[in-house]
């Protein structure tokens, strides 16, 4: 024993025999004068086989991992500390084992540090720490840190692709927080709106882009929307306000966004610029010659299949009618039985007309409740005929009476003498004229 | 406090010296060639030290501390900033260091160690003198906090002798500091144990 007083004794049978850790003291011939408890059950050698021997021969793995030089260093005075990371242990000792399947041996940290009485180097004293479980633990950690890593890469990588996809996805894709702020825009959206991204985010939606005629309504549906009171329309169209391309027609699809309480916080919507497909709609229509509802001539139709009439008839020599009819009470028939009865009005008198002109006559549905048939190569005195015939047909549909109200027409005709020619407009004039005087005849 | 050229030079040289040994060390115990520079040595007393200090080093700081006793006597330092000091570790370990676990507060230590064992032994020798030292320990504090823990409840005018210096080693480069503090009485025995030398 190295004591040299009572205290001393104390304090170094407390570190032979409870002390926690391994300690080894040597003298300065680093021969062992100590070797603990704790040392001599971890390695299993006991203390009487080392008292007296230097611990570089009998532990001849320090020397193979050049532990000698700290040994050295400390007896000059400096301690020296050995993490694990760099030298695993001191000491060869067999883990726990918990840790046999991890490591071979124990993993240490050291401390050697001069043991000094009056200013004078006695010797080494060696404190090892059994860190093992902890530096188990950290591998795991690190592990976990790893996987949770490639978790994020991943995930990353799935936000990459979604983001590439709103990217070159041809539509705006475009979400809006609950007040109505750009909190994500696409880049098709930005090429369409003329901002770029960061210009964007942030930005008012309806501030920005919402015409002014329709922003205040806007704002209060969307409102509404968000407070849950109303439900989305999920398609809609509305202009929108760009700033290099003007105004411009958006087809909508959208859908309501909650967080994770379920609370309403902002709406995704995918918006299709059709502002050219509207423009080419518009010129399909300007081309349609066919009414809707009855499948009669619209009023284009007619006026270009009449116009053509005209002169075919006038080169031909041939007299023709012009008859102009239009529904009596056509307001009355809609306010009380309905729109869809009006349609049935319309749709009865276009069959009554059908029924009553041959095929090759051009009948018409000028619009509303007006009718025009133009009867070609015919004699004026058939009008009256004709006229006859129509008001028969008219009673037949009445006497079947399936709608509940008794259909009326008033009529009016103008003829076409080749002789005496007059223009299209001027034989509307008149029939519409003559139909006047017949409709005011009947109140 | 100003320092004499010749000071200057012999402190320098002693650095080097200490360095030299250290950089041995380093090199043997991670197998990376590993330099240190030793471009300026600076003594200020310890209450101006902060603003000299605050340049190479922001914030958090990881600090080695040993304590030495003996003809000199004194606190020395090792302070590198937390991220330096990770990217320290992460190269000398060869492995990403992403926090200061109890394992690379461990390899700081040691790295801490080497290179103070190294200043402090060369002083020892260079100058004769004997002089013990304690354990390290690390430290982790802003670097407020840690300065002012020197210059609280310390008795007498203490000076510090700051080394700044810079780590390079596979193509990075790290800066951190040495600081040597000493009661007035032991940097008057240093430097006249310099002024020996020279």
């Amino acid at each position: 024993m190295f004591s040299m007083d009572l205290y001393g004794e104390g304090l170094s049978n407390w570190v032979e025999n409870f002390l926690f850790k391994g300690v080894f003291v040597t003298d300065k011939n680093l021969k062992i004068k100590l070797w603990n408890r704790w040392l001599e059950e971890k390695s299993g050698i006991s203390s009487e086989r080392l008292i007296g021997k230097n611990v570089l021969e009998v532990f001849s793995e320090t020397i193979e991992k050049r532990a000698d030089k700290y040994f050295y260093q400390v007896l000059n005075g400096e301690p020296v500390i050995l993490s694990h990371r760099f030298h695993k242990y001191l000491i060869k000792i067999p883990p726990e084992k918990d840790f046999s399947n991890h490591f071979s041996e124990m993993q240490q940290t050291v401390q050697i540090a001069p043991l000094i009485a009056n200013s004078i180097v006695l010797g080494t004293i060696t404190m090892i720490e059994d860190v093992t479980e902890r530096v188990y633990k950290e591998m795991l950690l690190k592990k976990k840190a790893e996987i949770l890593k490639e978790a994020e890469e991943a995930a990353k990588k799935e936000r990459d692709l979604a983001q590439h996809y709103l990217n070159i996805v041809g539509v705006i894709i475009i979400i809006l927080d609950e007040n109505g702020n750009i909190g994500l825009i696409n880049k098709r959206g930005c090429e369409i709106l003329g901002y770029k991204k960061e210009e964007l985010i942030g930005k008012n939606w309806f501030d920005t882009f919402i015409v002014d005629s329709e922003k205040e309504e806007v704002k209060r549906v969307f409102k509404d929307l968000m407070a849950g009171n109303i439900e989305l329309f999920e398609e809609y169209e509305n202009l929108v306000k760009t700033r290099n391309h003007g105004i411009r027609i958006i087809h909508w699809h959208s859908t309501i966004l909650k967080d994770s309480k379920g609370k309403i916080n902002g709406t995704l919507s995918s918006g299709e610029d059709i502002t050219e497909k509207k423009q080419l709609e518009e010129v399909l229509k300007s081309m349609v010659i066919t009414d809707e509802l009855t499948g009669l001539n619209n009023r284009r139709g007619f006026l270009t299949l009449a116009q053509q009439q005209l002169k075919i008839a006038q080169r031909a020599g041939e007299n023709m009618l012009l008859f102009f009819i239009d529904i009596d009470n056509m307001k009355w028939i809609n306010d009380t039985f309905g729109h869809k009865m009006g349609d049935i009005a319309l749709k009865n008198t276009a069959k009554i007309l059908k029924e009553t002109y041959r095929e090759s006559d051009i009948i018409s549905r000028l619009g509303g409740d007006e009718f025009a048939v133009l009867v070609l190569d015919t004699q004026p005195s058939n009008a009256q005929i004709l006229i006859e015939r129509l008001k028969e047909n008219v009673k037949k549909q009445n006497e079947r009476n399936e709608n509940g109200f008794e259909l009326s027409l008033s009529i009016g005709f103008s003829i076409f003498d080749p002789e005496n020619a007059k223009n299209l407009d001027e034989l509307i004039a008149e029939a519409d004229a003559m139909m006047y005087e017949d409709k005011k005849s009947k109140k | 406090m100003i320092l004499t050229d010749r000071q200057r030079d012999s402190l320098k040289e002693l650095i080097n010296i200490a360095f030299g040994k250290a950089v041995s060390s380093l090199s043997e115990l991670t197998g990376y060639r590993i330099i240190i520079d030793v471009p300026k040595i600076d003594i200020y007393s310890i209450d101006e030290i902060i603003p000299h200090i605050e340049g190479l080093v922001t914030e958090e700081v990881a600090t080695v501390h040993q304590i030495f006793t003996g003809r000199l006597a004194g606190d020395a330092f090792l302070l590198l900033d937390q991220n330096g000091a990770k990217a320290l570790t992460s190269l000398l370990i060869d492995e990403q260091v992403e926090t200061i676990d109890v394992s690379v507060k461990e390899v700081l230590i040691e790295v801490g160690n080497i290179i103070l064992n190294a200043c402090l032994g060369t002083f020892g020798n260079m100058l004769n003198v004997h002089i013990t030292f304690s354990v390290p320990r690390l430290h982790l504090s802003a670097l407020n906090d840690m300065l002012s823990s020197l210059v609280i409840g310390k008795e007498g005018i203490r000076y510090a002798l700051l080394i700044a210096t810079k780590f390079k080693l596979k193509g990075s480069e790290i800066g951190g500091y040495l600081v040597i503090v000493l009661g007035v009485g032991s940097l008057d025995k240093l430097l006249e144990e310099v002024e020996k030398l020279g």
